[in-house]
């Protein structure tokens, strides 16, 4: 009897120990990232956001948002992140700035206007995964514009600048 | 008895380990010209273009592998498959629509085939081609008299008559060479009207403006410096504008809404439509004006976007893209009129246009993407 409980116990451990990483990822805490987010330019104190600033602030969902493209077929994809303007307004940002000029870390750079950038967030999860896994070499955040083509939007986003 | 069977069965274990390695990556078609054997497509470049793509895919596009085994402008080509049909098809119609997968089976478009050999003609307009985008980096280096960049595969292709100070690149993003001079002919370019010689130029295989921006800059073919298509924005590989900086020379790049690639050591100015009246070229325009005639640097690099947004919304064909050659035209003839005495200009496209059901796109192995003009002028 008491083999026969022994016996069972160590299965339940077995099964424990296969399941857990799957209890883990399932839980979907933010990933360990090294990465930063400025805010420069045309503001009235620059600020840098950690990566785990950024995952524990409020977060909008953006649904079924329609990725058109300038090559392929368009997709549609869902995307969960903070919203640019929150960021921008802790930045203290000058009203009347004509455009954000967004970075990469690749080097690559984008200027977007005010009727561009409606809606538009800093997304650190897409389809409700956190995007370091969703998108691997894209970086784990990506600045998106729902109301705007995707090659207006940025991949590895780490300096956003307000232009005057 | 017993130890010995194991170790046959180890054997042939190992055997059979081998065998199956052996067997991936062996499918190979062969490539004709001319009735001569000139190259091979082998499972293992397709993996290899394969696993560089930035997307998840299965198959890559054919042209891809066709530019691997040195062809670019193609006319015709004839597939004879393992059964013994030959189907033949006009390279052009189907260069959009024609992949291989990791099998070694080609889908053209709802037409799947599994090949043997593949016998290409290439097309006479190679015989128009006299420069290559890669020239470009080291005709500047030679003129400004920089040391030559490591591994260039271009060649110094034009000469100054007189003593150059500074070098100016004019980058006409998109810009097709056959509707360029379609237009020069109807009398609608003042300016490219004046110019002695239009060269007629090749970019590289994707022609798109990455993999274009990086073989002008470092002179070698994008997959050597590390840039495999979409998606990749930077290079490792030393650039022309890192060459001119190490030799204390100032650059600036004016680009238009966005950066398209890394151009490390290079003082850039975005242009985007902060005037709001939807256009982006006139900020190019006015913000390259202000660098010539306040700071004209030893290079300066000017980035003109709108022909090749207007192409890709409206076609090559449409009026909205005639219309941006035209207004470009206009911003040539302004800057070369302002720029000073002793100044190399070189006026150039990354890549050309492709008519689409939707409108316009580049990106393929025919002759409308990659053909462009090159032009080398001196003030």
């Amino acid at each position: 009897m008491l083999k026969s409980l022994k016996h069972t116990f160590k299965n339940i451990g077995w099964i424990i120990i296969l399941i857990l990483p799957i209890l883990i990822s399932a839980c979907g805490g933010p990933p360990n990232v090294d990465w930063e987010l400025a805010i420069t330019g045309d503001v009235a104190s620059p600020v840098t956001y950690r990566y785990e600033e950024l995952a524990k602030m409020e977060m909008v969902d953006l649904e079924d948002v329609l990725m058109e493209k300038s090559r392929g077929e368009d997709e549609v994809r869902s995307f969960s992140g903070v919203l640019l303007d929150t960021l921008l307004e802790k930045a203290g940002v000058n009203e009347g700035f004509s455009t954000i000029t967004a970075m990469a870390a690749d080097g690559y750079a984008i200027e977007i206007s005010l009727d561009e950038m409606v809606n538009g967030i800093i997304a650190l999860k897409q389809s409700n995964e956190w995007i370091v896994d969703a998108d691997p070499g894209a970086g784990p955040i990506r600045l998106v514009f729902p109301e705007t083509p995707a090659n207006r939007w940025v991949f590895q986003v780490n300096e956003i600048v307000i232009n005057p | 008895m017993m130890k010995t069977k194991k170790l046959r069965l180890a054997i042939v274990l190992i055997f059979l380990t081998f065998s199956i390695s052996a067997c991936k990556g062996s499918w190979q078609i062969s490539l004709i010209t001319c009735d001569q054997n000139i190259g091979e497509i082998k499972q293992d470049d397709v993996d290899f273009y394969i696993e560089k793509s930035l997307e998840e895919i299965d198959s890559i596009p054919l042209g891809q592998l066709f530019y691997h085994n040195n062809f670019t402008l193609i006319d015709e080509i004839e597939i004879r498959t393992k059964s013994g049909e030959i189907h033949t098809f006009i390279w052009d119609e189907i260069a959009d629509e024609s992949t291989i997968a990791q099998t070694g089976l080609i889908q053209i478009e709802d037409q799947q085939l599994e090949p043997e050999t593949i016998k290409i003609s290439p097309s006479t307009r190679l015989n128009e081609i006299t420069y290559g985008i890669m020239d470009i980096a080291p005709t500047i280096t030679d003129v400004l008299g920089l040391p030559t960049l490591p591994g260039a595969q271009g060649q110094v292709t034009w000469k100054a008559q007189g003593n150059i100070d500074q070098a100016v690149m004019i980058f006409l993003d998109g810009l097709q060479y056959d509707k360029l001079l379609s237009l020069i002919d109807q009398g609608n370019l003042p300016f490219f009207q004046t110019l002695e010689s239009i060269h007629t130029g090749i970019s590289v295989y994707p022609p798109i403006t990455t993999s274009a921006s990086a073989s002008l800059l470092t002179s070698k073919l994008p997959h050597e410096v590390g840039v495999f298509g979409y998606g990749y924005r930077t290079t490792e590989s030393t650039t022309l504008f890192d060459l001119a900086a190490e030799n204390k020379m100032d650059i600036i790049a004016v680009e238009g809404a966005s950066l398209s690639f890394n151009l490390r050591n290079a003082e850039t100015t975005l242009s985007g439509d902060r005037d709001g009246n939807g256009f982006s070229d006139d900020n190019v325009f006015s913000n390259s004006m202000e660098v010539i005639t306040t700071n004209l640097p030893d290079i300066l690099y000017i980035h003109f976007h709108e022909i090749d947004d207007m192409g890709h919304s409206f076609g090559p064909e449409s009026d909205e893209y005639e219309s941006a050659i035209i207004r470009v035209d206009q911003y040539l003839h302004e800057i070369i009129n302002v720029l000073p005495e002793n100044t190399m200009i070189v006026i150039f496209a990354d890549h050309g246009m492709h008519a689409t059901p939707y409108g316009g796109n580049h990106g393929t192995l025919t002759a409308n993407d990659l053909i462009i003009p090159i032009i080398f002028l001196e003030k």
